[in-house]
């Protein structure tokens, strides 16, 4: 019984070391990121708009393989997959009465290519490498992007990314349009470092 | 050179040619209460709806959004947001007589198009404005009324007898502008709100929209 508590004795401090303090610094974020070489997790996302009595809810998992493989489905309510693959943005999309899904273009997926190569090198840990954005580092493991272009602005007035206390996890994204406009991401279940066949990225079901 | 004149030719004579369907108008007592129920397929009261919505343009592969709109039908008013299935907000406005835009992205800022989304939204959740002015069986036995529209074209809402409907909107030179449908029968319930609908723009510039609801919530006290 001894034993076991001078165990757990050693063993509470080494895990908050873990926890703690891998996020209190670009390095240390890049440095813990660096280790990361796949993650796969469930989304939950929220989208809050002014005129919406209760959010608009939809829920999928999302796959990523290092350096820049990238699939984020949707299950519900509407069954659609973005991939990213070799840097190629691709949309499919389930309809009713049509089996399988259909590849589908137009208005947001050039929006969705820029996104995902952003969420990509997030996933890598290099949230201050795009110049498009002014980045924070905040207390509380908290990453703030700021677009510097005023049009983009328009689009997007800023990024809050939450990271998780466990080393390499994201806990939340939000994405602002305005202060009462956002997309809230939340992640659940995340499994680091698993194996990911690459065909997950490369074919749609 | 010749083939121009054809083209033409064949637009015009199609032009020429377009007609409002015949209507033959009964005398029995029940016409009144079959004309009222056309009155029946719009929502009444105020609505929260969230659609699916599959767009078929009339050039590339069609794409999907999720459309949000919240409507008052005794005002005629409404407040529309269409957005990526990822949440990005391409559309917003607000109906109250007239159009005011929130937001707009390419290609839905182009001139024109505002207008046009407003008037499909109307087209399908709004009763018409002004009263029926014909009502009657149409050539295949379906309850056709007829309602004009300020800009002097016609919209015809017709009950075929297994209980499937359509809304035809005609311009003022009475030709087929838009239909809308519920895709199937089994998409039609009570109340009014179809699980889906289709609608088709017809003529140049010809598109297609395919709804289906994912959430109605209505927002009365």
């Amino acid at each position: 019984m001894r034993i076991k508590t001078a165990k757990i004795r050693w063993l509470v401090p080494a895990l908050a070391l873990l926890c703690i303090g891998w996020a209190d610094s670009w390095e240390q974020v890049k440095t813990t990121a660096d280790s990361v070489t796949s993650v796969q997790a469930e989304f939950v996302q929220e989208k809050h708009l002014p005129i919406l009595a209760r959010p608009l809810v939809s829920k999928g998992v999302f796959y990523y393989q290092a350096p820049r493989s990238l699939r984020w489905e949707y299950r519900w309510p509407v069954q659609s997959i973005l991939s990213m693959h070799d840097g190629r943005v691709r949309r499919f999309v389930s309809t009713d009465g049509a089996p399988g899904f259909r590849e589908e273009s137009g208005a947001g997926l050039e929006a969705m290519q820029v996104v995902m190569g952003e969420i990509t090198q997030w996933l890598a840990g290099r949230f201050d490498d795009n110049p498009m954005f002014q980045t924070h580092l905040e207390a509380g493991r908290r990453i703030v992007l700021v677009p510097k272009d005023d049009a983009f602005q328009k689009v997007i007035r800023r990024i809050v990314l939450n990271l998780s206390q466990q080393p390499g996890v994201m806990q939340s994204v939000v994405i602002y349009e305005s202060e009462d406009a956002f997309t809230q991401l939340t992640f659940s279940k995340t499994v680091i470092n698993a194996k990911i066949e690459d065909t997950l990225f490369q074919k749609i079901p | 050179m010749k083939i121009v004149f054809v083209i033409l030719f064949m637009v015009l004579l199609h032009v020429a040619c377009s007609h409002l369907p015949e209507i033959r108008t009964l005398e029995e007592s029940s016409a009144a209460g079959r004309t009222a129920g056309c009155g029946d397929i719009f929502l009444h009261g105020q609505w929260q709806l969230v659609h699916a919505i599959e767009i078929f343009p009339p050039v590339g592969s069609k794409q999907t959004v999720l459309g949000i709109i919240q409507l008052s039908s005794e005002q005629r008013t409404f407040h529309c947001v269409l957005m990526t299935i990822e949440g990005l907000v391409l559309f917003e406005a607000d109906f109250d007589g007239a159009v005011t835009i929130q937001r707009a992205l390419p290609p839905l800022d182009k001139p024109g198009m505002a207008e046009g989304i407003v008037q499909d939204i109307s087209l399908l959740f709004f009763a018409p404005e002004q009263p029926c002015v014909a009502a009657g069986l149409s050539k295949e036995a379906a309850w056709i009324c007829r309602y004009p529209s300020t800009d002097r074209g016609y919209q015809d809402i017709i009950l075929q007898p297994d209980g499937r409907w359509e809304i035809h909107r005609y311009n003022q030179s009475h030709r087929l502008m838009r239909t809308i449908a519920p895709m199937a029968k089994e998409d039609i319930h009570a109340g009014g709100l179809p699980s889906r609908v289709v609608l088709k723009a017809h003529g140049l510039g010809s598109y297609e929209l395919r709804m289906s609801l994912i959430e109605a919530v209505s927002l009365e006290r």
